[in-house]
């Protein structure tokens, strides 16, 4: 009854920062630079620093406490830990030591770190650039991003429409969720208690509300877009056209040759 | 027996880059059969209070106690006590998802464990108290009318016959005559001994009925105390985003001018007072 006490995972942060007032665009591109080189480096341990440092630096350049990004990204902990496990308990090698009939190696061990780390690191950059860019603003700079495509028929406008409308409404729906929720607890309702089915029949007088809302909803929004004579990409403009600066060539650039030298040095140096 | 609200705040997201305090240090107390309005601004903490009072929130610090019992997280009385405080949220038609109206009105004493012929009989004095009719019960509540639909949450909740009914914004979204039949229907509630604490941004509304007012602005106490104690303030110190009646306000332009009229919000008890200073000024 209280998950609207924490950040959920990558929620936007209204504030002024460096990286809050860059385009979408090469925030965008950062991330995808950023964890194509972390996956391409799988020699050695030296890169992961260099990443680490980067991504510190980010978060301290856009006003978000390093910590306050860190435990927004609890919810895939698990995730990494288990991808940690995995690799640790069934890879191949030289046996560091025996843990009953499980055998540690140095391989499994290595492997083990290097994918919790990518995994978590991906996750970490992800966050910072979500908390930092608005969903709009976000959908925009994948639309133009996509853009280039759409001569081979892929609907950008429509995809980045798709992905503003569920941004914009998940905290709507989590609010809506929490407000049901309290509702049928005021009326006695046992949520959290019971074995599966129990918790599932109990979840049914939540679950109803929730679609109704949500179906109204649509159709108000199909209404009201409607009303406003929306129809597609065809001859829209914007009310902020996206505006690449000096600012975002330098930080592309920077994450750039960041990754670039992380993946060299990792490849053919150390 | 009541509940005691003492120096109670509330903070959400604490902790985060979101940290919004919404409540800062509020007391009051709810006694038996006693009609409070909890009167502010949007944003002022009505909601997050009322949410308190039913151990759905708890407080950041300061305490709630209902009849005796603290509220605290898992505590083992919790479900009892929501049984005693009924809380009806905002848009309470919102919450409905049963198949008939008569599953729904149902909902609430299965879970707090009312023998069915019991219920059965609740559900009839409830409907009858409502105005319903008997044959609404194997309806389903989607294909009611509005109004018939705020009455059947309504309903559903009251089944279980609290002792303090909590009701944010009850009149929110109802004409002129679902909003006096509500307001009849909180009174019959009043009469039994049911508590009722009343939130709403619209004060000229709960003037008529409540025993005390409670402002709020900005999440702090701006004022406790019978209507009119806090109309003699409110006149004096306006709180922000609280419109006062316009008969208040012309009686206090008359005062402020020297007539000798009372601060009253009646239009006819005003009348008669500048009646009679005109009558006098004249002889
Ligand atoms: N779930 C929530 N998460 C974060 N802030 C909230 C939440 N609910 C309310 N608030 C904030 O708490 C303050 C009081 O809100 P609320 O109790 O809803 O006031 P009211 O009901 O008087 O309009 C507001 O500033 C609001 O933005
Ligand atoms: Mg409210």
């Amino acid at each position: 009854m209280h998950f609207l006490e924490h950040l959920s995972l990558g929620q936007y942060v209204p504030a002024k920062s460096f990286i809050h007032s860059l385009d979408p665009r090469s925030k965008v591109l950062a991330v995808m630079f950023l964890i194509t080189s972390v996956f391409l480096a799988n020699t050695t341990l030296w890169p992961y620093v260099i990443w680490f440092v980067l991504i510190v630096i980010i978060s301290s350049l856009s006003n978000i406490s390093f910590k306050t990004v860190v435990t927004s990204t609890r919810p895939v902990l698990i995730l990494i830990v288990f991808t940690l496990a995995i690799n640790l308990f069934f890879a191949d090698g030289r046996e560091l030591f025996r843990i009953a009939f499980i055998s540690i190696t140095e391989e499994g061990l290595l492997t083990g770190i290097k994918m919790g780390l990518r995994l978590f690191y991906l996750v970490l950059f992800a966050n910072i650039t979500m908390m930092t860019t608005s969903p709009i603003e976000l959908s925009d700079g994948i639309e133009s991003l996509l853009s280039p495509f759409k001569r081979y028929g892929l609907p950008a406008h429509e995809f980045a429409m798709m992905m503003t409308i569920a941004l914009r409404f998940i905290p709507t729906l989590l609010d809506e969720t929490d407000r049901i929720m309290k509702a049928q607890l005021a009326r006695g309702a046992d949520l959290d208690s019971g074995g599966i089915i129990k918790r599932f029949k109990a979840l049914i007088p939540v679950l109803v509300p929730l679609f109704v809302i949500v179906f109204q909803r649509a159709e108000e929004l199909a209404v009201a877009m409607e009303a406003r004579c929306y129809r597609g990409d065809y001859g829209r403009s914007r009310m902020r056209p996206l505006m690449w600066g000096v600012c975002d060539s330098l930080y592309l650039s920077a994450i750039l040759f960041i990754s670039a030298s992380g993946v060299i040095l990792d490849r053919w140096i150390l | 027996m009541s509940i005691k609200v003492c120096n109670v705040s509330y903070v959400y997201h604490r902790d985060t880059p979101l940290e919004t305090v919404s409540l800062r240090d509020v007391s009051f107390d709810v006694d038996p059969g006693e009609w409070i309005a909890v009167v502010g601004h949007t944003g002022s903490g009505k909601t997050t209070l009322a949410q308190m009072l039913n151990g759905l929130l708890f407080p950041t610090s300061g305490e709630v106690v209902v009849d005796g019992l603290k509220l605290y997280p898992k505590a083992p009385h919790l479900k009892s006590l929501r049984r005693k405080v009924g809380l009806v949220f905002q848009y309470p038609e919102h919450q409905l998802f049963a198949e008939t109206v008569l599953d729904e009105m149902m909902y609430a004493p299965k879970n707090f464990g009312i023998p069915e012929d019991e219920a059965r009989r609740n559900i009839e004095k409830t409907l009858e108290l409502f105005d319903l009719d008997e044959n609404v019960l194997s309806k389903n509540p989607f294909e009611l009318s509005g109004g018939q639909r705020r009455k059947v949450a309504l309903a559903s909740i009251m089944v279980v016959e609290p002792d303090y009914l909590v009701l944010d914004e009850p009149t929110a979204g109802l004409d002129w005559k679902g909003r006096e039949a509500l307001f009849s229907i909180l009174e019959d509630f009043r009469t039994k001994g049911t508590a009722i604490v009343q939130i709403t941004h619209d004060i000229e509304m709960v003037l008529d009925h409540c025993d005390k007012l409670l402002v709020l602005e900005n999440g702090r106490k701006k004022l406790w105390g019978t209507p009119a104690e806090a109309i003699e303030e409110l006149a004096e110190k306006p709180v922000k985003g609280l419109v006062l009646p316009e008969v208040l306000e012309f009686a206090h332009s008359l005062r402020n001018a020297g007539l000798n009229v009372p601060l009253t919000w009646d239009e006819k008890s005003l009348l008669e007072a500048i009646e009679r200073e005109v009558s006098s000024c004249i002889s």
